[in-house]
């Protein structure tokens, strides 16, 4: 049988044609979540069928009647879209037992924002990684609830704006760290997992494609910058993603079946505050603050080498 | 009641603008709720906010359909959006229009009161953006009244803080440079609106056009695939377009490859062609372009 995904690896010369989405979608401008699904559709192909959570990318790819998808795409709630694609995963592999369906290896993609991955579906999501079944999660983490106004999620940073953590005088910004998602996810010892962001996007789309190509659950969390939220200027969206990962305050990392393999080091590393200080949303820090955020940033860093240099 | 209708796009402000009002309409005294039309948060595309002041407290809490007076903060919203929509006969117009763009008074002129003022221009020149929402409504206070200059300054103080000053200018001067013509005597009825009946579904297609229940189909099935693909969004471009020098340009791709709306691509030949259409005008391609062969220009540019 025909693999459903391409193998071949990605650069400018063997970049595909192939997009899963039509124009005229209602993305912001400059939208570095549209951008990031777009690059991971062109990876996956066109056998695949993709479930969706709600979120940004669900409201503005289908404002129905009309779509802008080219390949099959349901939309279910928050709640349940790892349910969902479990169980059209659990269909194909019923129906191409009975013989009723040829190409039974189409690949099942479920996506949803950080708020449909790290706090509404996280227990849907917890069950489909521990039954294992054959999909490719795509999460699309722009760090707080952007298309209903900014609203913070487990997934927002801490010190960050959000409409619903304001800056008062007594708690500027969340006070809460950020959930580790991925770090949870982990633990479900899936076979394949990656951090990427569209800042680099043939590093994301081979991460898609590998993901896409072991047997059973992969998980890619995709750092997806929000100008709306982020308080940036729509053309700096990739110049902001881009610092995300040369402070270490994002670093890219597979972690396959259980072995952590860190992305190459960049030759200078940044100061994290280049990053925040390029945000809106982080323009209120003060030195102290910024201080222990290079910590942490240090402290996960250290301990990411640590458990890449374990055999 | 007065009922106020505000036409921008996301990111200029119009929800602030209603929310400032209310807020100095209240600290006079009066009742006032101000809200958005509710959907997604999108930076450019056209949207609508809304503002009720009245005397009596106000029950009502549903979108304003025809309204006394209608804001419209950006002008390339007048040939994009039906901003007379539901507006009473003889209604009040305010609206950004920059002195060589006065065409639009003559197209309402005869049925509605057309208070018209450059607030773009006066923005740029105080506050040092375009950004228009706090100038306009130095415009809708001269046309309609509803609060004093003197009653604004709080909401815009505590809104914001030392910024102010500059916006306090921008509210001032558009209050003084606002033309109010005199209403139309006897105001030509409107047009009838636009209803979704009769509508065929490929006209559906090309418009923001959300369906009511009863026009669901069961499952919400769509089975147009890539049927956005007739709706441009190229006219949310309001600050430039990219421009390609072809003396620099080596087809890498790049462009291609960061753009969010598919609109650079490709043509058979292997270069790369700028998509008017669906471009919203971010600027990604211009800053990520490798030969710094694409840069932001006005509109008008010649290719």
């Amino acid at each position: 049988m025909e693999a459903a995904i391409d193998t071949q690896k990605i650069s400018m010369k063997s970049l595909p044609a192939f997009e899963a989405l039509a124009s005229g979608h209602r993305a912001c401008q400059g939208c570095g979540e549209v951008l990031a699904m777009r690059l991971a559709m062109k990876a996956l192909g066109e056998r695949i069928i993709v479930v969706s959570a709600t979120g940004c990318m669900e409201v503005i790819t289908t404002p129905y009647p009309q779509t802008s998808w080219l390949v099959p795409w349901m939309h279910v709630a928050f709640e349940n879209a790892s349910a969902v694609g479990s169980g059209v995963a659990g269909a194909l592999l019923a129906l191409a037992r009975k013989g009723r369906l040829a190409g039974g290896d189409t690949k099942i993609v479920i996506m949803g924002g950080d708020g449909g991955t790290s706090d509404i579906g996280m227990q849907s999501l917890s069950g489909a990684l521990e039954r294992g079944h054959d999909f490719v999660y795509l999460c699309f983490d722009n760090e707080a609830y952007m298309n209903t106004g900014i609203q913070r999620s487990s997934a927002t940073p801490r010190c960050a704006w959000t409409t619903t953590c304001p800056l008062g005088e007594e708690q500027p910004g969340k006070q809460e760290a950020k959930k580790d998602l991925v770090g949870i996810v982990e633990k479900h010892h899936i076979p394949y997992l990656a951090t990427a962001t569209p800042a680099y996007p043939f590093d994301l789309m081979n991460k898609v494609r590998r993901g896409a190509q072991v047997k059973g659950p992969a998980f890619i969390h995709v750092l997806a910058p929000c100008p709306t939220g982020w308080r940036i200027p729509t053309h700096e969206v990739i110049k902001v993603a881009r610092l995300a990962v040369q402070t270490r305050d994002y670093p890219l990392y597979e972690v396959v079946n259980g072995k952590y393999i860190l992305g190459k080091p960049g030759k200078n590393v940044k100061p994290v505050a280049e990053y925040l200080k390029a945000q809106g949303r982080f323009k209120h820090l003060s030195e102290n603050d910024l201080a222990a955020i290079q910590q942490e940033v240090d402290e996960r860093f250290a301990q990411l080498q640590w458990l890449a240099s374990r055999p | 009641m007065m009922e106020i209708r505000f036409h921008g796009r996301g990111g200029q402000g119009a929800v602030t603008a209603a929310e400032l009002m209310a807020r100095a309409a209240i600290l006079d005294g009066k009742y006032a709720q101000a809200f958005p039309n509710f959907g997604p948060e999108r930076r450019g595309a056209p949207v609508t906010a809304f503002l009720r002041v009245s005397e009596q407290p106000i029950y009502l809490r549903e979108k304003i359909e025809s309204p006394d007076t209608v804001v419209v903060l950006d002008p390339t919203l007048i040939d994009l959006v039906n901003v007379a929509d539901g507006l009473k006969p003889g209604g009040m117009m305010v609206m950004n229009l920059a002195a060589s763009g006065r065409g639009a008074l003559a197209k309402y002129g005869d049925q509605f009161q057309v208070a018209a003022v450059d607030a773009s221009r006066i923005a740029v020149e105080t506050i040092g953006i375009p950004v228009t929402n706090t100038a306009i409504l130095g415009s809708l206070i001269k046309a309609c009244g509803i609060t004093s200059l003197k009653t604004m300054e709080g909401p815009m103080q505590r809104r914001f803080g030392r910024l102010a000053a500059k916006n306090l200018l921008a509210l001032q001067r558009a209050f003084e440079e606002t033309e109010v013509p005199e209403a139309p005597a006897a105001p030509s009825p409107a047009a009838p609106a636009a209803g979704q009946e009769g509508c065929t579904y490929a006209e559906l297609l090309q418009r923001e056009a959300l369906l009511v229940w009863d026009q669901l189909q069961i499952g919400c099935d769509i089975d147009l695939p890539g049927s956005t693909a007739a709706f441009h969004t190229g006219n949310w471009r309001s600050a430039g377009r990219p421009y390609i020098d072809r003396e620099k340009c080596v087809s890498c791709g790049f462009c291609h490859v960061y753009c969010p709306d598919l609109a650079m691509n490709f043509t058979d030949d292997g270069a790369i062609e700028w998509d008017h259409r669906y471009c919203k005008g971010c600027g990604i391609c211009a800053e990520e372009c490798p030969k710094g062969a694409i840069s932001m220009r006005e509109e008008s540019h010649e290719q």
